[in-house]
């Protein structure tokens, strides 16, 4: 944990549990004539697990681009911290503490483990300033092994190339790769869709390693087993507004169901 | 199946955690990792070492013992070293997954521009030798800007270049040829260097190749990271040394080793460690491997795919000045696009992947010794040109081949019929 520290840059430590570390107000998008998001409202909080579910079309992916800085909101504000941003590109957002771990799109195949969890971030030897500089290879393979460690996620070697590793293992370095740098917020863009039985296990074991080290983690997922096995809250979207928001532990997944396709509302499940 | 996790599992160290984690996934990832890696390095490597072995054993024999002499394998490096630079360029085009079809004729454009420069103009060789290469480079810029700034097809862009870089130069060379008479640019094909020269370089190869190892262990044990197998690095030192003694021994037995080779040699070492150690030269592989990815870890992609085509027409300056210096003229049958499907096959009998991000700078070494070797065996043996012609396009096509079938074992349909046991 502390020598993940040292190579991050935001090393100021997380709030307690609770605090709301992400925040959204009224956002909307539209393309063209479609509005995909009507004024959502949506929060994650420090130490939390928040699952976001909804239908296909119902606004999550577009929701979390925004919030990723892949897309710019027409309308609405998003709060990181309690302090407005405006992002216009992804790595406004990764400047911000938001890191999104997508489903395919997070790791280089042909790379090993190290080069893609220092990607883009690689720290460097400088032999002659702003002339020759070499990468420090050694010093970033120790601060993978020691990130890797600290999050318990087994690879055979982090020198094997992505490719050799299994679908779990890929995502758990995905995983890693997000909160290297002690990002505030990790949002998590179907994590488990193309595991199986055992790999979802280690992602789903790793997702809490990640809530119990106070981050504020948001999982997108289809699955309703996995949003029972790890989240803490549940917010239901429905053709691009936020239909409601529950605790995981108070409602049953029929609840769940009933408020994403739409047969009961978001007062009947408060009253339940 | 029930027999194979077994047996991969009793082969790994003892690993607990592993099999606690979720031993399904364990067990598959070795299974699985087996024979990627097996079959890596046995399509990759073992079939081009054979086939250097075989092609030389061949050459010699039909040949009478001429083929391995010192003086024909001098020539070899004397007349194939321009490939090989050039083919440096082609390396980081292919890592990007990209092509360009344009860099026999902008060589050509070099030809043209060094003689023209040096002959016509009455530069001096520093000066024709800059311009030209910085006409070159600017060239391939502007390639690269509507490759990756417009994002226009890297293939269609490069035909296009490969039009108007034969115009240009036709119109430089008119049709007639240039002879060079400048020292300096006539010695880039002629001069060889001196026996003592040689060895000293060679002896400081192999003293720099050991530092950088010791200070690899070095910094391994000040971060508490395992150690490489000491005997291994010994070994590598010790066949790297006798590797170069070998080449230095045999270039001198003839006159020495030739410019054209140690400009190889050092375009191709720097520029490996450009490829490996530094930042640039990893964003070239992540780009390569995943475009989308490279991108999200906030990569300028745009900017490396645009350096990259600056890289490929500065070597292919380079290559031409080389080539003038070599035929110390210039004609328009110089350098043209047999010169571009040779150096494409340097890089991919190389281990370079057509597809991107898999391959090393070495690579032109070795692909460039195949080439060579079979262009000179079959030139001493006087075979038809157009037959030489058949032979390297067939040996292209084998490398492609080596290629995909390392990729996609798993897609091919013979996949069914020859079932792979780890």
């Amino acid at each position: 944990m502390s020598t993940l520290q040292s190579v991050s840059e935001n090393t100021a430590p997380l709030p307690p549990a609770g605090t709301t570390l992400l925040e959204t107000r009224g956002i909307v998008k539209s393309f063209g004539a479609v509005q995909a998001l009507r004024g959502v409202d949506f929060e994650a909080r420090s130490g939390e697990v928040t699952a976001l579910l909804g239908d296909n079309g119902a606004g999550k992916s577009t929701l979390i681009k925004c919030i990723a800085g892949t897309y710019i909101p027409d309308c609405g504000e998003i709060l990181v911290g309690g302090v407005p941003q405006h992002f216009h590109t992804p790595s406004d957002a990764t400047r911000a503490g938001i890191e999104t771990v997508y489903q395919d799109l997070a790791l280089c195949d042909n790379l090993d483990v190290v080069a893609n969890l220092f990607l883009g971030r690689e720290q460097v030897h400088t032999w002659i300033p702003s002339v020759f500089r070499t990468m420090s290879e050694e010093r970033m393979e120790k601060f993978s092994t020691d990130a890797l460690s600290t999050l318990r996620i087994n690879i055979p070697s982090v020198r094997n190339q992505v490719a050799q590793l299994s679908g779990g293992q890929r995502q758990s370095v995905a995983v890693a790769k997000a909160v290297l740098w002690s990002p505030k917020v990790v949002i998590l863009d179907e994590p488990t869709a193309a595991l199986g039985v055992a790999q979802t296990r280690q992602v789903l074991d790793l997702v809490l390693r990640l809530k119990e080290r106070g981050l504020a983690v948001v999982i997108i997922t289809h699955n309703m087993v996995d949003a029972f096995e790890v989240a803490d809250i549940a917010i239901v979207m429905r053709l691009g507004r936020r239909v409601a928001r529950l605790k995981v532990s108070e409602v049953t997944p029929e609840d769940v169901v009933a408020a994403i396709t739409g047969a009961r509302t978001f007062d009947d499940l408060a009253k339940a | 199946m029930s027999t194979t996790p077994t047996e991969t599992r009793d082969s790994q160290p003892p690993a607990p955690e592993i099999a606690v984690d979720g031993s399904a996934a364990a067990i598959q990832t070795s299974r699985f990792g087996g024979i990627t890696i097996g079959w890596d390095r046995l399509l990759r490597s073992i079939p081009i070492y054979v086939g250097v072995i075989v092609i030389w054993l061949y050459f010699n024999s039909q040949t009478g013992g001429l083929f391995t002499g010192s003086r024909n394998l001098s020539e070899m490096a004397q007349e194939f070293s321009y490939e090989a630079v050039l083919a440096i360029g082609v390396v980081f085009v292919l890592l990007l997954g990209e092509i360009d079809l344009s860099l026999g004729y902008l060589t050509l454009l070099s030809v043209a521009l060094t003689s023209s420069y040096s002959q016509l103009s009455g530069y001096s060789a520093f000066v024709t030798i800059l311009l030209a290469v910085l006409v070159c480079t600017l060239c391939g810029l502007a390639q690269g800007m509507l490759i990756a700034w417009i994002r226009m097809p890297s293939f269609v862009v490069t035909l296009g270049g490969f039009l108007i870089f034969e115009g240009i130069a036709y119109h430089i060379l008119a049709g007639s040829t240039i002879n060079i008479t400048d020292p300096f640019i006539t010695s880039l094909g002629t001069y060889n260097l001196p026996a003592g020269l040689s060895w000293a370089i060679a002896v400081a190869a192999v003293a720099v190749y050991v530092l950088a190892a010791l200070n690899k262990r070095r910094m391994r044990a000040r971060y508490g990271l395992p150690q490489p197998n000491a005997f291994r690095t010994a070994a590598s030192a010790i066949g790297i040394a006798l590797l170069l003694a070998i080449v230095v021994a045999t270039m001198n037995d003839y006159r020495g080793v030739p410019a054209a080779l140690a400009i190889l040699a050092g375009f191709t070492s720097v520029f490996a460690l450009f490829a490996t150690r530094t930042r640039l030269g990893r964003h070239i592989y992540a780009v390569g491997g995943n475009l989308e990815a490279a991108r999200r870890a906030g990569i300028n992609t745009t900017a490396v795919r645009w350096i990259v085509f600056g890289i490929s027409g500065m070597f292919a300056g380079i290559a031409g000045v080389m080539l003038v210096g070599y035929s110390a003229a210039g004609s328009t049958t110089t350098a043209g696009p047999d010169l571009l499907l040779d150096v494409i096959s340097i890089a991919v009998i190389g281990g370079v992947s057509l597809t991107g991000g898999k391959g090393s700078v070495w690579a032109v070494l070795l692909g460039g010794l195949i080439l060579a070797s079979v262009n000179s065996g079959l030139n001493l043996m006087q075979t038809d040109p157009n037959y030489i012609y058949v032979i390297k396009g067939a040996i292209l096509l084998a490398a492609i081949l080596v290629d995909t079938v390392g990729k996609r074992w798993d897609e091919l349909p013979f996949r069914r019929w020859v079932q792979l046991r780890s």
